[in-house]
């Protein structure tokens, strides 16, 4: 049975390729992924070089965005801050997504007290806005990117083992559900193969969303100073410091907002792209 | 029943399945009883090596949550079932699922029953694999033996669920109810989901089966002309308690209980000169949450007497092997 | 008695996809007599639903309703604007579903919307709409109507939701009512009721029924005429109890003999029709039936045949090639129903 992988895995990837949002979606982020794995290919100058000459610089041949405060090439900084972005946004969304996961799977599937208790607490997390609570947490834990993880991490999980618990009082009381139990199968063949593949859809699709969630979490944090620490490029911090010049020098503050709202837009295209097909091919 | 040569493969004693109902603060506060949906109540009955057992009810009536329980996902609320001999009732973990793979379920809804995210070869591979059921190099010719006697091509190994249509999928719901060669299938609803052409091809195939790998099989469904067409018994159950039982024929022919006889009035006739305007029966089925007093069915009985409402009428045997809970049946001279 | 109220002409209603043209109705035409119960039978996916969304104006995208005529009263309903539509659907021709509980609001009282399909130019005070209210609720049979009218959907059972749909529909004196599958998500004795509800009621409210149904036995119960469909056409057409009697087409012929208890119980084994329904989208070259055909020949692999009257009864059309060797299967008809064995 050599063909049954390599024929679901063409399945799947027809069924994706031939959704508009998901391909539109899939070539903006590839384009991201590709700039933030080689950013010196794409950038232009040192994104750090200071040039004094050339301080506030409005866009122009040489300096595609302009250059800021400190005369430092604004695309080049966009340009590096691609790859700190996207790793803040993929490291701060897989952690809660497997945990979230992992733990609305063995809730919804046995119920009984731990199902209670996680889901009162899941109840009290969710009664605080996102960013309030990481930034509560951050306040306790001192400010920097691993803090800041820890504070997604901490909050991330609830959305996902939501998503994934409700998913799974569906599919638990399901016919083929029955059927495999009937056959007198281990939970945990019960739990991975008919249970996870039939409910993860949903988390998956929300996970592109919550990376997105995550970057602007990061870029709001960066914004206020308590996430990715300067020099490091990023383009929460980049609009941040570009605020004081938003008069003379807009293009600070444009150009990193559209980078990060770019980047937003491919991942949410995917997300409603698998959504759209992952719920075709259920029946 | 009346022969004692067949062998008795299942035997249910007085199985009931209550299930309580969620308390609300108003409840606790009141000091109210618990509630609870009595879906099936001292429900006994056996089932013969090689027969075909009908259960035949209106939604509700509790023979899916009876299908369920004597397959043990639900733990009876009272009662025994006896599985070739051995009590099954309380056994847990590696007993049970021994125990439990000599049964075997046909589901409903042929698109629900099928996990969507397997093929049709891994689907039935599993069971096989996990119980060392052959030798493991024999595994895709028993997948291939499966399919066929499914009257499936067995070509279509590869391929998912939701590229059938409804009847395919429910021989592929039946050739893993093969797969580890159960003595005793329950099949539940298997064909009301169908179109009528390819009901006939369902029924067909299970008539088939039975025969040639000698299962027996509890038939349920509420199509009273399929069961009549299929089994060689049924059993009637209004409110989760059977009201009667009997050779088919005879139940058809001349049903004892009121209940039965109304389910048969109201079954549309093919017959176009029987068109007729009254009722069968008024009104619903009462909630199997406040059960009426007495007889179940009095409220909508047209021969309810004062007896009715006050005594329950017991279960009985009579001399043909018939069983019957009525005070006043139909079609008898001795009640 | 024999004025057509509706008379469908050649409709053809089509989905149409990148690859693909669904053919879900091709070319079905009949008349809908008033006061009479026009019947609309086949299998799942055979266009007999969407010829009855055609007639409503509501044929979603990417359908659309390709040719034909629709006319009720004389007048083309192809041909009127949506505003104009929407007056027809509800005030001269009303609709019921399946599965009621989709079709109600949950979150409004039955008494709201009944009131809500009421004419107000009528029902001009709000005591005359609530006595009306109460009216239907008594006419479709809701034992105590004054405290159910203060209900919401999901207190009612599955068959007092249908009693409920038919007393919307019903509520403002329509002359043709459309019920698609209306019993099937009900218990027997439950549909028993609903089925007779409805036929008491057309006599009672001098309306036509159009009956969208897989079910044989509700056809012989309710129905005056019967169309069987089969792959978006209708492959025969007469009364109902000429179609019982003698069905003319191998189709019906297999479908009725295929139900257990048509052909008596003692028969171990239904006779069934191999196969399954065409691909909509990809219909072999001559009759669509023909390959599950026991009786075909090669004139139905080729030509796709007309619906034409059998043996000069314009009252009962056929679609099949084969005219002669009819008698081979009503001979088996009338044997399976003496001896309870027809062959295989």
């Amino acid at each position: 049975m050599k063909n049954k992988r390599s024929r679901r895995l063409s399945g799947g990837l027809k069924a994706a390729f031939s959704n508009r949002s998901f391909v539109i979606g899939f070539v903006i982020t590839a384009i991201v992924v590709v700039v933030a794995l080689f950013p010196q290919v794409f950038a232009t100058h040192d994104p750090n070089a200071l040039s004094p000459t050339e301080v506030l610089a409005g866009p122009s041949s040489a300096h595609f965005f302009g250059t800021d405060n400190y005369g430092r090439d604004v695309f080049s900084r966009c340009i590096w801050a691609t790859r700190m972005d996207l790793q803040i946004g993929l490291i701060s969304a897989s952690i809660p997504l497997v945990v979230g996961s992992i733990i609305g799977l063995l809730a919804g599937f046995y119920g009984g007290i731990v199902d209670t208790l996680f889901m009162r607490l899941l109840d009290v997390v969710m009664a605080f806005p996102f960013t309030v609570l990481v930034i509560a947490i951050m306040a306790i834990l001192g400010q920097g990117i691993q803090n800041m993880y820890i504070a997604i991490w901490i909050i991330g999980w609830v959305a996902f083992a939501k998503l994934v618990r409700a998913e799974v009082l569906v599919v638990k009381n399901s016919e083929y559900v029955m059927a495999a139990r009937i056959m007198g199968f281990s939970d945990r063949r019960i739990l991975l193969r008919h249970i996870l593949p039939n409910t993860i859809s949903s988390a998956i699709v929300y996970f592109t969303s919550y990376i997105v969630i995550c970057m602007l979490t990061g870029a709001s944090l960066s914004f206020l100073g308590l996430g990715v620490q300067p020099p490091t490029s990023e383009w929460g911090s980049l609009m941040n410091m570009g605020r004081g010049y938003i008069n003379n020098a807009p293009w600070m503050t444009i150009f990193p907002g559209l980078f990060l709202a770019i980047t937003g837009v491919g991942l949410s295209l995917i997300g409603d792209g698998m959504t759209d097909f992952l719920r075709t091919k259920g029946r | 029943m009346s022969t004692p040569e067949r062998k008795c493969l299942l035997e249910l004693e007085g199985i009931s399945k209550w299930f309580p109902r969620k308390r609300t603060v108003k409840d606790a506060v009141q000091h109210a009883e618990r509630q609870y949906v009595k879906a099936v109540s001292d429900v006994s009955l056996q089932i013969y090596e090689g027969e075909n057992l009908g259960l035949v009810g209106e939604s509700g009536c509790g023979k899916s949550t009876l299908a369920r329980t004597i397959m043990r996902l639900y733990d009876p609320t009272a009662g025994q079932i006896i599985l070739d001999g051995r009590d099954i009732t309380r056994l847990k973990g590696n007993a049970l699922r021994q125990e439990r793979i000599k049964m075997q379920m046909v589901f409903q809804d042929p698109y629900s029953s099928l996990n969507p995210r397997m093929t049709v070869y891994e689907m039935l591979e599993e069971p096989l694999k996990v119980y060392h059921f052959v030798p493991k190099d024999e595994i895709p010719q028993e997948v291939d033996r499966l399919l066929r006697i499914s009257g499936l091509s067995p070509e279509i190994a590869n391929r998912f669920p939701g590229e059938f249509s409804g009847g395919q999928r429910q021989r592929l719901g039946i050739a893993r109810a093969l797969a580890l060669r159960p003595r005793f299938i329950i099949a539940d609803e298997p064909v009301s989901a169908l179109d009528v052409s390819i009901q006939a091809q369902i029924l067909n195939l299970l008539a088939d089966l039975q025969e040639e790998l000698n299962l027996t099989v509890l038939f349920i469904s509420h199509d009273l002309q399929v069961v009549r067409h299929i089994s060689d018994r049924v059993i009637v159950m209004y409110l989760g308690a059977i009201v009667e039982s009997g050779k088919t024929e005879d139940v058809f022919d001349r049903p004892h209980h009121p209940y039965t006889d109304v389910l048969m009035k109201a079954a549309p006739s093919l017959d176009v000169d029987a068109r007729t305007k009254e009722y069968a029966i008024e009104g619903d089925p009462p909630s199997p949450i406040s059960i009426p007093s007495g007889c179940k069915f009095h409220p909508r009985c047209t021969r309810c007497q004062e007896r009715c409402r006050t005594e329950q009428p017991a279960l009985t045997t009579l001399p043909d092997g018939r069983q019957i809970a009525c005070h006043f049946p139909l079609n008898t001279d001795s009640p | 008695m024999n004025t057509p109220l509706l008379e469908v002409k050649d409709l053809q209603t089509y989905f149409f996809s990148k690859h693909e043209t669904v053919k879900a109705v091709d070319g079905v035409s009949f008349t809908v007599n008033e006061q009479e119960t026009f019947g609309l039978v086949g299998e799942s996916g055979c266009g007999k639903s969407m010829t009855c969304r055609s007639i409503l104006g509501l044929v979603k995208s990417p359908g659309r309703v390709v040719g034909g005529e629709i006319l009720y009263k004389g007048d083309d309903l192809l041909h009127k604007s949506k505003r104009e539509m929407q007056a027809i659907r509800g005030r001269e021709i009303g609709m019921i579903f399946q599965e009621p509980m989709t079709a109600l609001n949950p979150l409004l009282k039955v008494k709201d919307q009944i009131i809500d399909a009421l004419d107000k130019s009528i029902y001009n005070t709000a005591e005359k709409r609530y006595n009306h209210a109460l009216e239907m609720l008594k006419l479709v049979g809701i034992p105590s109507p004054e405290s159910r009218l203060e209900e919401y959907p999901h207190q009612f059972s599955g068959g007092m939701r249908q009693r409920v749909m038919i007393a919307i529909a019903l509520c403002s004196g329509l002359k043709l009512l459309l019920a698609d599958e209306p019993t099937t998500a009900l218990d027997v004795t439950i549909q028993d009721q609903v089925m007779k509800l409805i036929n008491r009621l057309r006599d009672q409210l001098k309306m036509s029924v159009i009956l969208i149904t897989h079910d044989l036995g509700v056809v012989a119960q309710m129905c005056d005429r019967v169309a069987v469909m089969y792959a978006g056409q209708i492959v025969e057409m007469t009364d109902t109890r000429t179609l019982f009697h003698m069905p003319r087409h191998p189709y019906t012929y297999a479908l009725m003999s295929s139900l257990p208890g048509a052909a008596g119980s003692s028969q171990k084994r239904l006779p069934t029709i191999e196969g399954a329904p065409p691909n909509l989208a990809n219909l072999p070259e001559g009759c669509p039936f023909a390959p599950r055909c026991r009786f075909a020949q090669d004139i139905c692999r080729k030509e796709k045949p007309e619906l034409l009257p059998y043996e000069g009864d314009v009252a009962h059309l056929v679609r099949c090639h084969i005219r002669d060797g009819r008698t081979q299967f009503v001979g088996a008809t009338a044997k399976g129903k003496q001896e309870g064995g027809a062959e295989q």
